[in-house]
């Protein structure tokens, strides 16, 4: 026997932990210390049979309430309201044990829920809400019991009838929020992402390519977008996101490109992306490396086809980029090429002389090209992310003194060389390889994945994607270096879950609910067009009658051969093939005005009630009456 | 399966019901099954349908000898066993027979005769046999009693009650005939006297030949009688019903059955069999409750036969 009340006792106390923990890492110190105390005290003075006067917590309440209503205000509403919240839940907890007290827990537990989403909607969310859900929905069952009898104790049988009750009304409330949350309206912009690239820092992409400007980059782990598309060759995993045209004061920089210059996008784009990009600060819509189009998205595109939308920085969104893995970026007509050879004037002296070398020696500039290249091998150059020459010599440094340096350094030395050679280049910014997680189809890029490399203007081609990084020693071992342990395949799974859970649930607004309609109605248009559906359909459809003839044969199986033709002959008469009542066969048989049927009948019944089986003769005799008589009311 | 007997029992029904008794052929054909299973019948109808014609036609046609009960209240048990008379030239009591010693006896209006004359009559009816003064006689075979009841009379009656009910094999009304051959009937008058010329067709010993054989050769299935007993389980579990079918009335039922077999040309009986003879031979057996008496026996029978499913394999 279990009593009633301390099941429901446990169980509120259950929804109560449930409720909070999502919100806990968010709260302040003093509700974070006031919760599990109040719960304790709540249980020991439950215990010792103590009931301290209800005015006491209303006025802790009531203190506490003005505490943080004060502190309310316009930049800061969320904070407050769920420290009080926390602390409302707090209070309930140590107080009386009453039916309405356990009401009231199960809702302020939810609302806690609730109020957790305001600082991050993680799957966590989900669980703790299915969790929540089933919980409430079994102590609102028990509150009823324990509203009629409070003393109400139950058997084991009793409990589980009790439980198949709840599991059965949890089960549909999941099905009806499943339901709900499909078809309920949403607003354009998910209303509670209100506050993107909260606590994340800066991405590996940043506006201007600056080396030199720190000893060692730290790039974190941080997502910065998920591609789901199919794995690339990883030579391919060129994800360009901007270009950076002018150098100044020891960076390059992005200027809007000249006015007339306009690329080719590639005719065939077969490596399509959708792209869910972590919202960021930059408004650059990075794609596979040649990106023909990108949609989804209202986005505009230059010249050099470097996509800008201000709704990535806004909100989360997805868009879609259709590629063309290729090198070279071509042009409609020749580029401006003072534009793309501006430089400083104070260069680097050792940089500047060896550019002017290759500018004289070079007689094309493919072969310029070529001789930076061997400059570069010849320099015997390390690529590294510690130890980097700072200032603002650094490249000079880099080059010549440390040697070592990450693919700032060596983009920006190219490109400044090769536009001191005479050839038109640019620095180009966004991201290089990925992390492909085979469970979601999907590549994670990440902060540290952010890398620069260089486009060179060849004549006759067009912009040719140059990486200098890839001429140092070290670079190739960059990749392998995140090796394939246990731990990061964990990681791998719990970002698919989150991804899953990004794809769901959190870019689920109005457009996507659209597309929901519309692909669920053109899908119900379609329904009969493909062929192999058509196919499919008629095979399962052969299966069912196979199925249930293999049933009916088995059911038949059981009847004796008598029963069998009985069945036959009655069905003959009744369409349902059920015997009217107060008839015999042979009455049957002399209601159908049919010699043949007479004839059956009399076979029929001379054999069963002369309690002796049929006769083969007499059962083949049967039969073609019956066939006869089939064949007759088919004609008729 | 042909037969000799059969086909002359076929034959005088035919006769019977073409020349002298019109519309009648469901009364004849009961009378036939009741005669040829050692029953007796009871015509229930008003005044003027036929009943004594129909009992004096079968007792013509059956070449039988015929002995007739007009049934009063004055009537008493010796009118129709007989008695014993003094014979002065023999110088004893000389037994002189009285209606009841012949093949076929109508007991008219039976309803009228007092219960004491009504019960030496039943008695003699099921036991063959009568008892006067000590000596037994026994009764000629077959022995056929056609008594008659006039259901609207009241006044002066003495009902037959449910346990004598229970001797009669059926219990059947007459109705009125069709309107065209009423309407024939009428033009042409009474046949009494052409019924008197009637050439008989069958002989007592062709008759007692033939309930020899039905009891013989026509095969009874364990089915049927199961299906009877349910049958008669049914009527004594039906909540209208105080005294259902009794185990006389089984009995009774499967004869008949087997009889209407025989006149449907088969050597075994069906279903069918019971249920054309089930009302008329059950019916009159029910012994409603006392809130119950208005209603139609029949009825009550008939829902029974419809409730219990046929036996078909």
């Amino acid at each position: 026997m279990m009593r009633l009340n301390r099941l429901l006792e446990i169980l509120v106390l259950l929804i109560a932990l449930i409720g909070v923990i999502p919100l806990y890492p968010h709260l302040e110190p003093l509700p974070r210390v006031i919760l599990p105390t109040a719960a304790i005290a709540g249980l020991i003075l439950q215990r010792k049979g103590i009931r301290p006067p209800a005015s006491l917590f209303t006025a802790v309440s009531l203190l506490l309430f003005l505490f943080y209503a004060l502190r309310f205000g316009r930049d800061n509403v969320v904070v407050p309201a769920a420290n009080l919240l926390a602390i409302f839940l707090a209070v309930r907890l140590a107080g009386e044990r009453s039916n309405r007290a356990y009401l009231q827990t199960c809702a302020l537990a939810l609302f806690c829920l609730a109020a957790s989403t305001l600082f991050s909607l993680s799957p966590l969310f989900l669980v703790a809400l299915v969790m929540l859900l089933v919980l409430i929905v079994s102590a609102l069952v028990l509150l009823t019991f324990n509203e009629t009898d409070p003393l109400l104790a139950l058997s084991r049988p009793e409990l589980a009838t009790l439980g198949k009750v709840i599991a059965c009304s949890g089960g549909a409330s999941l099905l009806l929020m499943l339901f709900f949350f499909a078809i309920l309206p949403r607003t354009q912009i998910p209303l509670w992402d209100t506050m993107p690239g909260q606590g994340r820092k800066a991405s590996g992409l940043s506006d201007r390519v600056q080396p030199g400007s720190t000893t060692a980059i730290e790039a974190g782990r941080g997502i910065v977008f998920r591609a789901a598309m199919a794995p690339l060759d990883s030579q391919q995993l060129y994800w360009r996101a901007v270009v950076f045209n002018r150098y100044s004061a020891g960076a390059w920089v992005r200027q809007p490109p000249p006015p007339g210059e306009e690329s080719i996008r590639p005719r065939g784009a077969p490596v399509r992306q959708a792209i869910f990009p972590e919202a960021g600060k930059l408004p650059y819509l990075p794609g596979i490396n040649v990106t023909a189009r990108i949609s989804g998205v209202r986005s505009t595109t230059a010249g050099d086809l470097v996509t800008t939308s201000p709704a990535v920085t806004r909100r989360r969104t997805t868009y879609e980029a259709f590629s063309a893995p290729g090198d070279t970026l071509a042009l409609r007509r020749p580029i401006d090429r003072p534009f793309y050879l501006r430089l400083p004037k104070d260069l680097p002296p050792r940089l500047a002389a060896a550019a002017a070398k290759i500018g004289r020696t070079g007689r094309t500039d493919q072969e310029r090209l070529s001789l930076a290249r061997e400059l570069f091998r010849s320099l015997d150059l390390r690529y590294a992310t510690r130890n980097l020459p700072t200032g603002s010599n650094s490249l000079d440094l880099f080059l010549f003194d440390r040697k070592q340096g990450y693919c700032e350094f060596f983009a920006s030395s190219l490109a400044l060389i090769m536009r001191g050679a005479g050839v038109p280049s640019r620095v180009v910014g966004g991201y290089y390889g990925g992390n492909y997680n085979e469970l979601g189809g999907y590549y994670v890029i990440t902060d540290e994945l952010a890398h620069a490399w260089t486009e060179i203007y060849l004549e006759g081609k067009g912009w040719v994607t140059v990486d200098p990084s890839t001429w140092a020693s070290g670079f190739a071992e960059l990749g392998n270096e995140r090796n394939r342990s246990l731990s990061r395949r964990l990681a791998t799974m719990a970002d698919t879950l989150n991804y899953y859970w990004e794809l769901a649930v959190i870019t689920y607004d109005l457009e996507r609910q659209l597309q929901l309609v519309n692909r669920a109605g053109e899908q119900m248009h379609r329904l009969t067009m493909p062929k192999n559906l058509r196919r499919n359909g008629l095979v399962a459809v052969l299966a069912v009658a196979a199925i249930s003839i293999v049933v009916l044969l088995a059911r038949r199986r059981r009847l004796s051969p008598e029963e069998r033709l009985l069945r036959q002959f009655v069905a003959l008469v009744e369409p349902g093939g059920e015997m009217p009542p107060e008839t015999g066969i042979l009455e049957l048989a002399t209601r159908m005005e049919d010699p043949r049927a007479i004839r059956f009948a009399m076979l029929y019944s001379s054999a069963v009630y002369h309690d002796r089986p049929l006769g083969r003769e007499e059962r083949r005799e049967l039969s073609s009456l019956l066939k006869a008589l089939r064949k007759d009311r088919r004609r008729s | 399966m042909s037969n000799p007997q059969r086909d002359a029992i076929l034959n005088a029904i035919e006769t019977v019901t073409g020349s002298y008794l019109q519309g009648k052929v469901r009364a004849v054909k009961l009378s036939f099954i009741a005669l040829l299973s050692g029953g007796h019948i009871l015509l229930e109808d008003i005044p003027g349908l036929g009943k004594t014609t129909l009992a004096l036609t079968l007792a013509g046609i059956l070449g039988l000898t015929f002995g007739r009960i007009q049934c009063t209240s004055d009537l008493l048990p010796s009118d129709i066993t007989g008695l014993s008379i003094f014979n002065r030239d023999e110088n004893r009591f000389t037994f002189i027979r009285g209606p009841i010693f012949n093949n076929i006896l109508l007991a008219d209006e039976s309803n009228r005769a007092m219960p004491k004359t009504q019960s030496a009559m039943l008695e003699a009816m099921e036991e063959r046999r009568v008892t006067v003064e000590g000596v037994t006689y026994q009764l000629p075979e077959p022995f056929l009693v056609i008594a008659t009841q006039n259901p609207t009379e009241q006044v002066g009656t003495y009902p037959l009650p449910e346990s004598q009910m229970d001797r009669f094999l059926i219990r059947t009304g007459l109705g009125y005939p069709p309107e065209e051959v009423e309407q024939a009937i009428i033009r042409h008058g009474s046949i009494r006297d052409e019924i008197r010329e009637i050439p008989p067709l069958l002989s007592a010993e062709a008759i007692l030949a033939t309930q020899r054989a039905i009891r013989d050769q026509v095969y009874l299935s364990d089915k049927i009688t199961g299906y009877i007993m349910k049958l008669i389980l049914a009527t004594r579990e039906h909540p209208l019903v105080a005294a259902g079918i009794s185990t006389r009335g089984g009995i009774n039922i499967t004869q008949a059955a087997r009889a209407h077999a025989f006149l449907d040309g088969r050597d075994y009986v069906a279903p069918e069999d019971v249920l054309a003879v089930a009302i008329p031979v059950g019916a009159h057996r029910l012994v409603c409750r006392n809130e119950n008496e208005h209603l139609d026996k029949e009825e009550i029978l008939r829902s029974v036969l419809r409730n219990v499913p046929v036996p078909l394999a």
